[in-house]
């Protein structure tokens, strides 16, 4: 082997290139992990606080910690604890610890209406928290929670309509057997006022021929006016039922409307604060991405000024 | 060749190096913090509660907004926000309170970091003199209007001069008064209706004041009054037509026409009744009974 003389010039150190390569291209492998833990934070000096969840749902290992939008840790740990709750261990930047205080809010939230899920930080006063101390928790409401809170409004007012609708429309119910009542009132009304109107017009008949029958009719006259004092009798008996039916349909109709207007109000005031929210959702919407690029940005002005009120 | 490599290495360090200190200078863009997409969504909805007539809504949303607007830091809205809360307290008679909000709003343009738009500073000049005018303060709200009756903002400029022409009204300046709410009325081409039908009210009322004088005035103020009457009954104004009513009232007494004068004094006392101002239903309620008397 060593007879071989290397008399190529480009062998000449070739071991010393070789190793000079490999050097470089391994201290640039090195430098670039270096970055890239420098950017992960791994160098970065962090302290760590807690808080206690009922339940982990939406939280997970890694998960961003922000104060007003920005990074300031992760969500370090999860650990289920004797009594069922979650024993949760965020870290945190030590160069942010300012921003948690004594009485701060870690919130669970969304970043918009269906963003990623983070923890925010709400700072607060009172004394900075130290190292292992505990911070408040509160988990906020997600647009799965306030569409089911809404649709249990929504539906609590389209079953009291039902309800109502229902009680108009029963065939047995009291509104429907007043109508029924009422009409076959106004029949028997007619029926009786037909009646009244054929005596009267044969007492009329026997009244032209009185001049000649004066005796014989005499009798008659005292038969048919009895017979017509009946049916007055009959007439009055009729009317008077009437009123009293009247009468208690009437009270049927103020009660109805009695226990209506004690609803209505409610309804109303159900169906404005369903409107409000769905007022909230439908502009939490247009800011979805997809959505807001098609919407005009409204300009944001003050209220007008008013140089001659009242 | 020894020289030649040392030069290929030195090349080779200097683009490392270069490549280290871009890395260690790039900084990812800051993606905009959707608090603040949600605090433009606070202000959009409590402007839109202000004017379906919902100032209780309006201010509670105003301060949620205010909160959200401090801890972001932004003074533009703050700002914005302070100049409502301070407008909204003044329709609802709230005069202490709107005197603290503007002057936070002061404090706050004093210390401010960035530039505020011009208009916007404008706007808080404009409020700074309602509210001395409110308090009383008629020199101090004097000299803030003046720098704003050449403002670049048209909707400002007429506001500066009717308020002008009222400071002139109460000081007796009648000519001046009434150049302002003419000039007002003038540069007022579709610019704003409410303010069109304050120019028209204030120069009737200004008329009135003056009708013993010169007599034939009396159609002049009665045209301006009843422009004004129909511009906010299309409007939809309740307490702007309570205002035409009073007005129309206060002309047809001035020229003893009696039964016009309480048939107008009669439905703009309806109106403050049905909006539970007492103080104008009391005011007004003797009225009707001193000329009942006659």
């Amino acid at each position: 082997m060593a007879e071989i003389k290397e008399t190529d010039a480009r062998f000449l150190l070739l071991r010393g290139k070789v190793i000079l390569f490999a050097g470089i291209a391994l201290a640039g492998i090195i430098t670039l992990l270096f970055l890239i833990a420098k950017q992960k934070g791994l160098f970065q000096k962090t302290e760590e606080v807690y808080f206690v969840a009922e339940r982990a749902t939406g939280l997970y290992t890694g998960m961003p910690v922000k104060v007003s939008g920005f990074k300031i840790g992760r969500l370090k740990d999860m650990k289920l604890q004797d009594d069922a709750t979650v024993r949760i261990t965020l870290s945190i930047e030590a160069s942010q610890m300012k921003w948690l205080r004594e009485d701060s809010y870690a919130f669970l939230t969304k970043e918009g209406l269906i963003g990623e899920s983070i923890i925010e930080i709400i700072p607060g006063r009172g004394r900075n928290l130290m190292q292992g101390e505990r911070i408040n928790f509160e988990r906020l409401k997600g647009i799965e929670e306030m569409a089911g809170e809404l649709k249990g409004e929504i539906t609590v007012i389209l079953n009291e309509i039902k309800e109502l609708l229902t009680y108009i429309n029963a065939p047995q119910g009291d509104v429907k057997k007043s109508l029924s009542n009422l009409q076959k009132i106004s029949e028997e009304l007619i029926e009786t006022t037909r009646a009244t109107n054929k005596l009267l017009e044969e007492l009329n008949v026997r009244l032209t021929s009185i001049g000649d029958k004066t005796e014989g009719t005499l009798d008659e006259t005292k038969r048919r006016l009895e017979e017509l004092s009946g049916l007055i009798n009959t007439a009055r008996i009729s009317i008077d039922s009437l009123f009293r039916e009247l009468l208690e349909t009437t009270k049927d109709i103020k009660a109805l409307t009695g226990q209506s207007s004690k609803d209505i109000p409610q309804l109303l005031e159900h169906t404005k604060r369903s409107l409000q929210d769905v007022e909230e959702i439908l502009q939490s919407i247009k800011g979805i991405w997809p959505i807001r690029t098609g919407i005009k940005k409204e300009d944001v002005r003050p209220v007008e000024g008013d140089t001659h009120e009242r | 060749m020894r020289g030649e490599r040392l030069k290929r290495y030195k090349a080779l360090c200097l683009f490392f190096s270069f490549m280290l200190l871009i890395s260690a200078c790039y900084r990812a863009p800051l993606r905009e913090p959707y608090r603040t997409e949600e605090l433009q969504r606070l202000l959009s909805q409590a402007l839109r509660a202000s004017e379906r007539g919902d100032p209780e809504r309006a201010i509670g949303m105003y301060k949620e907004a205010l909160k959200l607007s401090r801890l972001l830091q932004d003074d533009r809205n703050t700002l914005i926000i302070l100049i409502s809360l301070s407008r909204l307290f003044t329709q609802r008679g709230q005069l202490e309170e709107a005197k603290d909000i503007i002057s936070s709003a002061k404090a706050l343009k004093e210390r401010q970091t960035v530039d505020l738009p011009y208009n916007l500073l404008e706007e808080l000049q404009l409020e700074e003199a309602r509210i001395e005018f409110l308090s009383g303060r008629f020199k101090e709200s004097e000299m803030l209007l003046n720098n704003l009756v050449n403002s670049k903002v048209l909707n400002i400029r007429i506001k500066a001069l009717n308020l002008l022409g009222r400071i002139y009204l109460e000081f007796r300046r009648y000519d001046e008064a009434e150049r302002a709410f003419q000039s007002s009325l003038g540069i007022n081409k579709s610019v704003s209706m409410i303010e069109e039908a304050n120019s028209h009210r204030l120069l009737g009322e200004l008329y009135t004041l003056i009708i013993k004088d010169k007599p034939s005035l009396v159609p002049k103020a009665e045209f301006h009054l009843l422009t004004a009457l129909s511009i906010d009954r299309k409007l939809a104004l309740p307490d702007k037509v309570g205002l035409d009513m009073e007005a129309l009232g206060k002309l047809y007494r001035e020229i003893a026409d009696m039964k016009r004068a309480r048939e107008y004094y009669m439905r703009a006392f309806e109106i403050w009744q049905l909006k539970g101002d007492k103080k104008r239903s009391e005011e007004l309620k003797r009225v009707l009974e001193e000329i009942e008397e006659r």
